[in-house]
């Protein structure tokens, strides 16, 4: 059982402070990133790191514990913030970050880099991966899960929805696919460019289990992540998490520019200010 | 016995052997009948999805297993190209591609079922061992090698169902990069250095009897590999040979002619080389035999260019 209470509300507010904190200031010496759709899932990656994976230091290299595969690959920022945080990305090569003329860490994951469990970037490849390692697990008889954090605007592409079918008809309960709905993408409103709404419908059409939650409210959201976390029935599960592009930084939230930009010197130092003090 | 039921049988040893091995087939499960009736746990369906198999076998791979995924060459590797190249060959994923119904085999399905580029595009990544047997025992003894002993992506090329041709000879083992030799020990004595592939081994053998009656000298290999080809082997080809014939059913650009020519090319020694394959990558609907001696792969064609140019 995961302890409900083992973080408090306050505790993860400080830790996804901080990681706001690191995209800011990676974004700031890289002078560009995407930063919009990095800061839109903090909350999500908050949670997932500080109690729903079984991930640790120990079993960090192990591909024996829980799997996470960022297909939304151009939101590695996020990532990368988050295992430094946690400890599990050294400080000195997470300052590589966009600073280096050759580095691991680059815009989009790649294997190698610790905590990284699939290389992702192009769109659509992350929700077929995850089915094999679920079906990996479940041949294997292990008890671990496979979670894969796609964006809305990447279910335009049609793998997807070839895969819905697939992970329900090996009821692969050990895969939860969460979908980062912020209604926006490179260029554009989901909506205006290649409408998915209603989108839950339709993934329930697929016979899927499907979850919906505000993606920043940490008690619901992590509520909700632990009664997946625990659900050992015959569906695999989606979150979609309703979350804002650019959320914490008021001048990039809900904008099509945040999907790849920089942020404004005066603008990142306010917002460090403010993060520093919550 | 065909090509395509070597692979199975040797899928059925390895599993019998407790390797981790699993089937992902793309509403393509006739290739894997025995394996499904076997271990049905060991099979897993995808439907008409050829970019989500390849990527569960990426998935398979990343946590130990040995995926073999199967289907028409044209779709593996064309559809889920991407996948294969950013999934499974960047990181060396240890995934068994068997493309099936390669070169004319598919026949009368035209062009959109000939695979006569798959071959171009597979050699052209970093890390993927390309191959193709020439007959049902040497594809037993590829499949085995390459699946249960390399570690790493493989893209091994099958024909069609049915019956298919067999060499009389026993095979010798396999080493991966080296060439089967199938006549002569020194292929420096020889006059035509002939090499071929898959099923158009028994093309170059009947080449070279047409040959030898004309007092030529012929050496022949059933070539196995495309990729990668073994430096010392292609060393010894380039210094000792006066003429060497690439023999292939897939289009002359990009195939086991040009990667030859690449590898003679990257050593600076390039003998003289006549390249027998397609002319063109989009084939034509009609019988496989008609279509090779249409696209110059006849054993008449093949043998009166050499003898114009010698």
């Amino acid at each position: 059982m995961v302890e409900t209470n083992l973080f408090s509300r306050q505790e993860l507010k400080h830790f996804a402070s901080r990681v706001r904190e690191r995209i800011i200031r990676a974004t700031c010496r890289a002078g560009v990133s995407h930063v919009g759709g990095s800061l839109s899932i903090v909350e999500v990656l908050t949670c997932l790191y500080n109690g729903i994976l079984d991930i640790n230091r120990e079993n960090l290299f192990s591909r024996k514990r829980d799997q996470f595969i960022l297909s939304k690959g151009h939101s590695a920022l996020a990532l990368y913030s988050t295992l430094t945080e946690k400890g599990f990305l050294e400080e000195a090569l997470f300052e590589e970050y966009g600073f280096r003329e050759e580095t691991i860490l680059g815009i989009h994951p790649e294997l190698g880099v610790p905590g990284v469990d699939a290389a992702t970037g192009s769109l659509g490849h992350g929700l077929a991966i995850a089915i094999g390692q679920a079906l990996a697990f479940k041949m294997q008889g292990l008890d671990h899960k496979v979670w894969v954090l796609t964006g809305d605007g990447e279910f335009d592409e049609g793998i997807n929805w070839e895969c819905l079918p697939v992970a329900l008809r090996y009821q692969l309960s050990n895969l939860v696919l969460i979908i980062d709905r912020n209604h926006l993408q490179l260029s554009g409103f989901t909506e205006e460019l290649h409408p998915l709404e209603p989108l839950d419908e339709k993934l329930r059409a697929f016979d899927w289990s499907v979850e919906m939650v505000d993606g920043h409210d940490f008690p619901m959201l992590w509520k909700l992540l632990v009664r997946v976390k625990e659900y050992r029935g015959c569906k695999p599960t989606v979150i979609i998490a309703k979350t804002v592009k650019g959320r914490g930084v008021s001048e990039l939230e809900n904008k099509v520019k945040s999907h790849y930009c920089n942020i404004p010197q005066e603008v990142a130092e306010r917002y460090l200010g403010v993060l520093a003090d919550e | 016995m065909n090509r395509r039921d070597a692979f199975q049988e040797a899928v059925l040893e390895l599993i019998a052997a407790e390797k981790e091995m699993v089937c992902v087939s793309v509403d393509s499960a006739s290739r894997f009948k025995e394996i499904k009736a076997c271990y049905p746990e060991r099979f897993i369906e995808c439907g008409i999805c050829e970019q989500t198999g390849m990527s569960i076998c990426a998935g398979f791979a990343l946590q130990g297993m040995i995926p073999v995924i199967s289907g028409y060459a044209t779709f593996l590797t064309m559809r889920a190209f991407e996948q294969i190249r950013t999934d499974i060959c960047k990181w060396s994923l240890n995934v068994k591609i068997c493309g099936t119904d390669t070169g004319f085999s598919p026949q009368y399905a035209g062009f959109t079922h000939q695979a006569l580029e798959d071959i171009a595009l597979l050699s052209s990544l970093d890390n993927i061992t390309v191959a193709e047997a020439c007959d049902y025992q040497d594809a037993l003894l590829m499949s085995k090698h390459l699946f249960g002993e390399v570690e790493g992506p493989v893209y091994l090329r099958f024909g069609a169902r049915g019956k298919e041709w067999v060499l009389d000879e026993r095979h010798r083992p396999v080493r991966i990069g080296y060439f089967e030799p199938l006549s002569r020990e020194n292929f420096d004595e020889a006059d035509v250095t002939i090499i071929a592939l898959g099923q158009l081994v028994r093309v170059g053998l009947e080449v070279a009897e047409v040959l030898e009656k004309e007092g030529i000298k012929t050496f022949v290999f059933n070539a196995r590999f495309v990729k990668p080809l073994a430096r010392k082997m292609i060393e010894e080809i380039a210094s000792g040979s006066k003429l060497v014939i690439s023999i292939e059913e897939h289009s002359v650009t990009g195939g086991l002619g040009d990667n030859l020519l690449r590898a003679f090319h990257e050593m600076g020694r390039v003998p003289r080389l006549l390249k027998f394959g397609v002319p063109g990558n989009f084939g034509i609907s009609g019988k496989r035999d008609y279509l090779l001696q249409k696209s110059g792969l006849s054993v008449d064609s093949i043998a009166r260019r050499i003898l114009n140019t010698i």
